[in-house]
């Protein structure tokens, strides 16, 4: 995988507390999704990012998760990013 | 998790043709709004929306997921994260379908938020005059009592006479949820960084200029002119960052923001390298672009909701709470 923009970024991630899994994941030939580097460089702030994500797309609402999920890939798609 | 990809692929590729119901036609059609245009919706789009079937609560929660991607979009365009082979997908999709995105509630203790903003003493102060404010498009999330920090705020608000600042209500409504996002945007916003809390709250200012959300550029400038002691800079900056007194260095910085603000599918490596090279480091990017893409996501949540814009004066008192007490109340 070509590196991401923020090279600091994702060398300090790899240095870092994650930075085991990621090497287990690119032994095992795994390609390791990028936005893993995000969240791992500044875990104080991304650790509610990530769970305030988690409520949102899977804690109690009139829309089932796969619909949330939906409207997800759709807004992405949308905006013309892969992911 | 639908089981059914040949659906989610149709919705994907034209939802109008898509083999699902007419509600959720009409949820995507006013979805395909919130994201491109949201500054233009209007009632009538979530009254539609609501005739369609869709309670508020549905909308509200559609709208977050919308605005939240926004927020991811722009994240990871503007940091260079690359596609991956589809297995890579596959696997990722697996693992948010079992794990979900966070890691359990045992271990919510690892931050202490000691360190957060105190409200203890944090009182709204009384209006001179009785400011009537436009309903909000979600009229449920507006007249529901709510939860949390927000709910007392909006209790305090209404005993003073004093105009409740809607966003109040969009907090107020799941606080389970937005307790973690109130957490995420005061160490976003307050938190260690190479940028001052004042220029932060400068991008966020700028940003939501960019996306004519009002309610956040005028609050979040109120708040910027306070931080940084210089109202009259934070102006410029809203009017033309580039005839503004900023350094040429942070006129490259927000010329960068602009595009995480836009069209940020387009950023590429060199326009990253060039702005790294006006002597930004990756940290102060990192940060400049996660403070811009929250911000595309705050936009879009109080616009596709109908929070209305205040009295300058009220956008002043939410800029000296900003200022004073940050993002998290308790």
């Amino acid at each position: 995988m070509e590196p991401i923009f923020l090279t600091d970024v994702e060398r300090q991630a790899k240095a870092g507390p994650m930075g085991a899994q990621f090497a287990a994941m690119e032994a095992a030939g795994v390609p390791v999704p990028q936005i893993l580097y995000l969240f791992a460089f500044k875990p104080r702030v991304t650790d509610h990012l990530a769970r305030y994500t988690q409520e949102l797309m899977r804690g109690p609402s009139p829309l089932a998760p796969g619909m949330r999920e939906l409207i997800a890939a759709f807004t992405s798609s949308r905006n013309q990013c892969p992911f | 998790m639908l089981g059914d990809s040949a659906k989610v692929q149709a919705v994907l590729k034209d939802y109008c043709a898509a083999p699902i119901t007419e509600a959720e036609k009409a949820l995507f059609q006013f979805l395909d709004k919130v994201n491109r245009q949201s500054h233009q919706i209007s009632q009538g789009d979530v009254d539609r929306a609501r005739s369609a079937g869709w309670t508020d609560e549905a909308l509200y929660d559609a709208i977050a997921v919308c605005a939240q991607f926004n927020y991811y979009n722009r994240w990871i365009d503007a940091s260079g994260v690359q596609d991956m082979p589809a297995i890579g997908y596959q696997m990722s999709g697996h693992r948010l379908a079992t794990e979900g995105y966070g890691r359990p509630p045992a271990a919510y203790t690892a931050h202490s938020h000691s360190d957060g903003p105190d409200a203890g003493g944090y009182k709204l102060p009384t209006p001179e005059t009785k400011v009537v404010m436009e309903p909000m498009f979600l009229r449920e999330v507006e007249e529901r009592e709510g939860g949390g920090q927000y709910a007392d705020l909006i209790r305090q608000a209404r005993a003073a006479g004093a105009p409740v600042s809607q966003i109040f209500h969009l907090f107020a409504f799941k606080p389970a949820m937005t307790d973690h996002l109130s957490y995420f945007t005061q160490e976003l916003m307050r938190g260690p960084s190479p940028l001052s809390p004042g220029l932060r709250e400068l991008i966020a200012a700028f940003t939501s200029r960019q996306n004519q959300c009002l309610y956040c550029a005028n609050s979040h400038a109120a708040a910027a002119g306070r931080l940084l002691d210089n109202r009259e800079l934070v102006h410029a900056v809203l009017e033309n960052y580039r005839a503004s007194a900023l350094s040429p260095a942070e006129k490259a910085l927000f010329g960068f923001i602009a595009r995480v603000a836009g069209r940020s599918w387009e950023i590429r490596r060199g326009d990253v390298d060039q702005v790294r090279q006006a002597g930004w480091s990756d940290e102060a990017l990192y940060d400049a672009i996660t403070v811009s893409a929250l911000f595309s996501f705050y936009n879009r949540w109080v616009h596709a909701a109908g929070v209305h814009v205040m009295p300058p004066e009220w956008h002043e008192v939410s800029g000296k709470r900003l200022a004073d007490h940050g993002y998290f109340l308790r």
